[in-house]
């Protein structure tokens, strides 16, 4: 098995997008996720029996119904509607700063990882990795809490995205749900 | 790295301390992040509060009659807390661990500056920054905080490595070169070393 990687990539607006989202995905934490879930059913029902139940005038029932329309709205909130805010972010994010997502050149082996680009080079030693965070698209490097770096997985193969993973300490690798 | 016959404005080495970074993540998150508008937030929730105030007021203090307003009374409290004290010391705290989680932060880099412009270096990295891409540029007592571009988008320049000469050729420098970015804001902690 060879363990050390090299790949050249040119970032596209789709990998910039897949990144956001993913980079989005983690950093929601999964009680926001169930709180706001929980609360969208509740209004939902409580919506769906008053209108049952009570019904009343005109002005009522466009209460139920838009406490109902709220409860949906909560429900799909971290499903439906961020990922198509964050979207819509990255997209106008990439088209107006394109010019400087440059093409990159990763190397990672079993003691360094190395990310290169026409305006920013830097290589260090794997144990300086924060995190690597991988979902269904795109692999996040952290160099620290915030700063991320990315590859895009289309450029890697599955072998060299297992020599990533076996290289890494364990409680330092975090998998992502695969509905990104 | 300058142009052929040019040399460069400032050359200078620059090491941060924690406080250092994270009064520079404090302005960061005051200018581009979650704390940004927070005065105008806060100015709803206190006017808020104050028309919950006088409802109260008008009833003489009935809090049983008036259970909705006293709750939201409290919440506009909390709220007005929250956005003038609790979130510029979370950015700090933010700020401070966002330094400890990482080994690049806390090495020393060499700055060349030069006409259009930085470069910011160590052994592991290299970073060249145009001043085109720099959105907020802010000179405090203590520091210099240059934010913007993809990659590092804060980049801490502490006065403590720099001698009075360097710090107002710097000063002058940036003033120049990125005349719409740039702004001097007074230090919150006056007399205070960081």
């Amino acid at each position: 098995m060879k363990s050390e990687i090299k790949e050249s990539f040119l970032i596209t607006e789709e990998d910039y997008v897949n990144m956001c989202l993913s980079r989005q995905k983690y950093f929601i934490p999964k009680e926001n996720k169930i709180i706001l879930a929980v609360m969208g059913i509740i209004a939902i029902l409580c919506g769906t029996a008053a209108f049952i139940n009570i019904r009343g005038n005109a002005y009522q029932i466009i209460c139920w119904f838009l406490l109902i329309a709220i409860g949906l709205y909560v429900l799909s909130y971290y499903e439906v509607i961020n990922p198509l805010i964050v979207k819509d972010h990255a997209t106008k994010f990439f088209r107006y700063n394109h010019k400087l997502i440059n093409s990159k050149t990763f190397t990672f082996n079993s003691e360094s990882f190395g990310m290169t680009d026409q305006m920013h080079q830097i290589k260090i030693p794997v144990k300086f990795i924060d995190k690597i965070v991988e979902s269904k698209t795109t692999l996040l490097i952290f160099l620290d809490k915030e700063e991320i770096t990315f590859v895009p997985k289309r450029v890697l193969s599955k072998e060299q995205i297992n020599i990533i993973r076996s290289i890494i300490a364990e409680e330092k690798y975090v998998r992502l749900p695969k509905e990104v | 790295m300058a142009g052929i016959g040019e040399k460069p404005v400032l050359t200078f080495r620059n090491k941060l301390r924690i406080r250092e970074y994270a009064e520079g993540y404090r302005l960061y998150d005051l200018i581009r992040g979650s704390s940004k508008g927070r005065e105008w937030k806060a100015s709803v929730f206190f006017f808020l509060g104050i028309a919950m105030l006088f409802m109260l007021m008008m009833n003489n203090f009935n809090i049983p009659k008036l259970p909705v307003s006293t709750i939201v009374l409290l919440i506009c409290m909390y709220m007005c807390t929250h956005y003038i004290y609790m979130l510029p010391k979370k950015a700090k705290l933010k700020g401070e661990r966002i330094f400890k989680s990482s080994r690049l932060l806390s090495k020393e880099y060499t700055f060349q500056i030069d006409k259009e412009y930085f470069i910011m270096e160590n052994e592991y990295e290299k970073l060249k920054r145009y001043y085109t891409e720099i959105t907020d540029c802010i000179e405090t007592d203590e520091l210099f905080l240059l934010i913007g571009g993809i990659k590092k988008q804060i980049i801490v320049i502490s006065k403590r490595s720099l001698n009075k000469e360097e710090n107002q050729l710097l000063s002058h420098h940036f003033k120049r070169e990125m005349i719409r970015q740039y702004r001097r804001t007074k230090s919150k902690h006056k007399g205070r070393k960081i």
